[in-house]
């Protein structure tokens, strides 16, 4: 099939890629770009692993046409933080012990941080709402909640 | 998955777009159209995706002659998010904010939730109660058409080939109006309505001047209690009176058995949703606060 090249900005960095038509923003990111830090669960929207940024947007990344990210801004967990500077959600899960298997992690942070990107000082039903669309199956909501708690109360680490 | 990507920038672009392809299918949010493509559910498969997120104009929402006109490609997160629809048509953003996940507002469109034609769309109750027209472009020009004829079926809209809903115009909640949005689902997030229903009602001296409800997910398309509504108009409002008319709401619609529950339960739902939508219009058109 006829590739084009798209533009786009990713995790920060001004990125090209040859893509098809058909290709999706998750399989570009994983298989294109090994950036495997976004998770493909569902593949149909409904468990957010595959969460992403899209302009500052929280966006299922198996939803979207890589096409679509043409001229637009992406950020992934891989853009979050550093291995040698984590960013301040990343502290508080791994602190609270908000990550289990893991597999959602990568999109409830994305989540969290849309949520604290709008609406800096949120109360738990907030929190717990903005994540509905991101499913963790080890059902580690509370700690999650927490953890997002506590960076919106600036506590420490 | 194999198909062409097309996305114009501007309305002539898109019209011209659609008027020279077969076999298309229009990408807004996405949300269900890619689902639907990934698992073949299209017959025939679409050799062409188009997509309209570049057209500025479709993500509009403007007020013009005291009407609210709101570009097709707005999202559910722009519509909970719009001064003008929470302050003139609150029910609107109520319906917008129940759909899918934040994700899935994010994307997910108010067109694309129309043109889809699902039965459980949870906007379209609200438009529909907001006698809601839709503005149908194509390269000969543009017509309105009310929202209740758009539907032909589950999945079926009456748009032939090359025609797109670019606009949908409703007007404003007035003073002595109330309008209220209900929905029940399996879970509070990520559920398609078991039933879902808006119901907008205009008082003049705690009479009902004119009333609309409209149901999702009872009938092969979003409905209009046409009867029921008949029924209401010109009886005071009261608390005995919506009662019976959320009986009525239950012995009037048809709906069916399927994965999501039984037909003798969304006829106990739309009762208890008829009941408490026209409690809470009437609140509203009273201008008694509704404290949540």
């Amino acid at each position: 099939m006829n590739k084009e090249t798209i533009c786009f900005i990713l995790n920060g960095q001004k990125t090209e890629v040859d893509v098809e038509p058909t290709l999706l923003l998750v399989d570009m990111l994983r298989n294109n770009l090994s950036l495997t830090g976004t998770k493909l669960g569902c593949g149909e929207g409904d468990c957010g692993a595959c969460t992403v940024l899209l302009d500052g947007k929280m966006v299922n990344s198996c939803l979207i046409l890589a096409r679509q990210v043409d001229g637009h801004e992406v950020l992934t967990v891989e853009g979050l933080g550093t291995y040698d500077k984590l960013h301040p959600l990343q502290d508080a899960f791994i602190a609270e012990g908000a990550v289990q298997c893991g597999f959602c992690t990568p999109g409830m942070l994305l989540s969290a941080k849309a949520l604290l990107d709008e609406n800096p000082q949120p109360t738990r039903t907030q929190i717990a709402r903005h994540i509905s669309g991101n499913l963790c199956r080890c059902t580690g909501y509370a700690k999650i909640i927490n953890a997002i708690e506590k960076v919106a109360k600036g506590q420490p680490v | 998955m194999e198909f062409a990507y097309y996305n114009p920038k501007n309305m002539q672009s898109l019209l011209d777009t659609l008027s020279s392809l077969q076999n298309y299918a229009v990408l807004a949010g996405g949300t269900d159209l890619l689902v639907k493509m990934k698992e073949k559910l299209l017959r025939p498969m679409p050799q062409a995706v188009v997509d309209i997120n570049e057209i500025g104009d479709l993500k509009e929402i403007a007020e013009i002659d005291g009407y609210l006109w709101i570009g097709s490609a707005v999202s559910h997160t722009a519509l909970t998010q719009s001064r003008l629809i929470l302050e003139k048509a609150g029910v609107l953003a109520e319906a917008a904010s129940q759909v899918g996940s934040p994700q899935i507002r994010n994307k997910g469109t108010v067109g694309g939730n129309i043109c889809n034609a699902s039965p459980a769309a949870d906007t379209v109750p609200a438009l529909l109660a907001l006698n809601a027209s839709v503005e149908i472009s194509d390269q000969s020009g543009r017509r309105h058409v009310p929202l209740a004829d758009v539907f032909k079926g589950p999945g079926k809209t009456c748009l032939l080939p090359g025609q797109f809903i670019s606009r949908i115009k409703i007007r404003p909640v007035q003073r002595n109006e109330g309008a209220a949005f209900l929905k029940f689902g399996k879970r509070k997030a990520l559920a398609i309505a078991m039933v879902n229903a808006a119901i907008w009602l205009k008082l003049a001296d705690g009479v009902i001047n004119d009333v609309r409800i409209a149901f999702g997910s009872v009938a092969p398309t979003p409905i209009r209690l046409y009867e029921l509504e008949k029924w209401l108009v010109g009886k005071p409002a009261e608390k005995e009176l919506f009662a019976q008319a959320g009986a009525r709401a239950a012995q009037l619609i048809k709906p069916i058995d399927d994965i999501r529950c039984t037909a003798n339960y969304r006829k106990r739902l739309a009762q208890v949703i008829v009941f408490r939508g026209l409690m809470s219009a009437w609140e509203q058109a009273e201008g008694r606060c509704r404290c949540e």
